[in-house]
């Protein structure tokens, strides 16, 4: 096996839910209380509880291979890829990424609502780094792909959900081109048909040699698709291996009574 | 990518509102008109080298890029948490493109200066092209404020509302409708240290082709490194600490 191109250790991530939830978004009222009581002796401490959003995960990710993540909502999905994405940093923990990442999440990359669909590619691919010759050369594909032609000059303000998906898709699979292509749910809205097309045109990307990691609910987009799957619970990772058997693994436990507030 | 986030500020704001450009040169223009008859008619302040139109208008573009620059600079990121929660890239490109996209709109104000300028019949000086500079290192200082106050806007969301509360006082100790010469001798060095008073004063200077006050430049750009070598600083100490709780 040659080196990983995502390698993870031990990462740890650790948000504070103390009273307010966000103990650093405190107003300044707040923070000046807070302060004066601390230096008047009677500093009572907080009972600020942790919530460890992701435990002691590793994990390694070849080149060319697609990973599924599964799990139930807050089971630190979302916030593995943000560390992956480089977008916020693990509290313990190292992550080594040998590669470019692309992240399709949500909404399109900076996508602007006044602003129409043609408008928007532009942007999108600004923001990822593309110059504009780049961009204009595959605007009118990436039109045909989302099949938003005729919706090409009205503002995406106006666009329903589906076409919202179609378009962030569409422009992030033809204008990004990363090593390492991170998704989260984003496959969710949509019709079938064009599920379909997104599936041929991500597998066409994996024989060009990018490395998915995709992030879902829909468990049957992960036996179809991926070469392995990771099933994290409670932050930690249960179990990690091919997709059928993970896959069966977090069913079997869904159908269990809840177990997600005992991490706290 | 940070021409593209500018672009984008750019365009989102001329998109939303109806009349556009127009609106942009008209706003400085009625606050003109207001100025000189409360100010000029009524209050009876004059100005020596400068017709007191042009002189107020003066002092009204630099004001209205430094509020508009600090303002949108403050929210920038918060703004942008969309984007900065999915990418990662220097969020310094943030606040930035903010200030920058703003220098569009002192552009069409500049040209309404200039048609006042003919309407009054003033010559300008040659020296009129000081006034690029000028607005360059209100930016850099614009700037500069827009770092400490973005990230405590992030992590304090009163700064939300202190903002527009501060820079309407400021505007006040700014002489954007009287000539610095007003200020009492006790308290010129107040006036001297505020970078933004130094860009009016040194604007309308060059205009009028009178001598150019160096010494308020080189005092006001002390203000200026410090602010922006703090913001700096304070940005790229918290800028892990923000994003998380953003």
């Amino acid at each position: 096996m040659s080196t990983p191109i995502i390698s993870v250790e031990n990462i740890a991530k650790r948000y504070r839910t103390g009273e307010h939830h966000r103990p650093m978004c405190r107003s300044i009222k707040e923070e000046v209380t807070h302060i004066l009581s601390r230096c008047c002796g009677r500093h009572v401490p907080q009972p600020s509880r942790e919530f460890w959003a992701l435990r002691d995960v590793s994990f390694d990710v070849q080149k060319g291979e697609i990973i599924g993540v599964i799990g139930r909502n807050g089971a630190g999905k979302s916030t593995l890829i943000r560390i992956l994405a480089g977008v916020t940093r693990p509290t313990a923990g190292q992550v080594t990424i040998q590669g470019t990442v692309g992240t399709l999440i949500g909404t399109g990359l900076g996508m602007h609502p006044e602003l129409n669909g043609r408008e928007n590619i532009v942007l999108s691919g600004g923001i990822m780094g593309l110059q504009k010759r780049e961009i204009e050369d595959r605007l009118e594909e990436i039109l045909a792909f989302s099949e938003l032609e005729s919706f090409a000059d009205t503002p995406v303000k106006y666009y329903s959900n589906g076409m919202h998906a179609r378009l962030s898709f569409s422009v992030s699979i033809y204008l990004n081109r990363p090593e390492i292509l991170l998704i989260d749910e984003v496959l969710a809205a949509g019709d079938i048909a064009f599920k379909q097309k997104c599936f041929t045109k991500l597998l066409e990307c994996v024989n060009e040699g990018t490395t998915i990691v995709l992030v879902t609910h829909a468990v049957d987009y992960v036996r179809q698709l991926a070469d392995r799957c990771i099933y994290l619970k409670n932050g930690e990772i249960n179990c990690i291996g091919d997709p059928a058997t993970v896959a069966g693994k977090y069913l079997q436990d869904a159908q269990k009574p809840s177990t997600i507030l005992q991490n706290a | 990518m940070l021409r593209f986030l500018i672009w984008k500020d750019i365009v989102v704001r001329y998109k939303q509102t109806v009349v556009g450009i127009a609106w942009i040169v008209i706003q400085p223009f009625v606050e003109m008109l207001v100025f000189t008859l409360v100010f000029h008619h009524f209050v009876g302040i004059t100005s020596t080298d400068l017709p007191y139109p042009i002189f107020v208008y003066i002092g009204i573009l630099v004001w209205t890029y430094f509020t508009a620059a600090v303002h949108s600079g403050a929210v920038s990121l918060v703004t942008a948490r969309q984007l900065l929660h999915r990418m990662s890239f220097p969020r310094l490109y943030i606040p930035f493109s903010s200030i920058v996209s703003k220098l569009v709109d002192a552009v069409f104000s500049f040209a309404v200066l200039c048609t006042l300028l003919l309407w009054f019949d003033v010559p300008p000086s040659i020296t009129i092209v000081w006034i690029i500079p000028l607005m360059m290192y209100l930016a850099v200082f614009a700037f500069g404020i827009s770092l400490w106050l973005s990230v405590l806007h992030a992590l304090y969301h009163d700064v939300g509302f202190i903002v527009p509360y501060a820079l309407r006082i400021l505007m006040f100790l700014t002489p954007v409708m009287y000539p610095i010469t007003l200020v009492s001798e006790r308290w010129q060095w107040l006036s001297m240290m505020n970078p933004v008073a130094a860009t009016i004063e040194i604007s309308r200077a060059a205009i009028a082709g009178t001598p150019i006050p160096f010494t308020m430049l080189i005092v006001s750009s002390w203000v200026v490194l410090f602010t922006l070598i703090g913001g700096v600083a304070l940005f790229q100490k918290l800028e892990s600490r923000f994003i998380d709780v953003m």
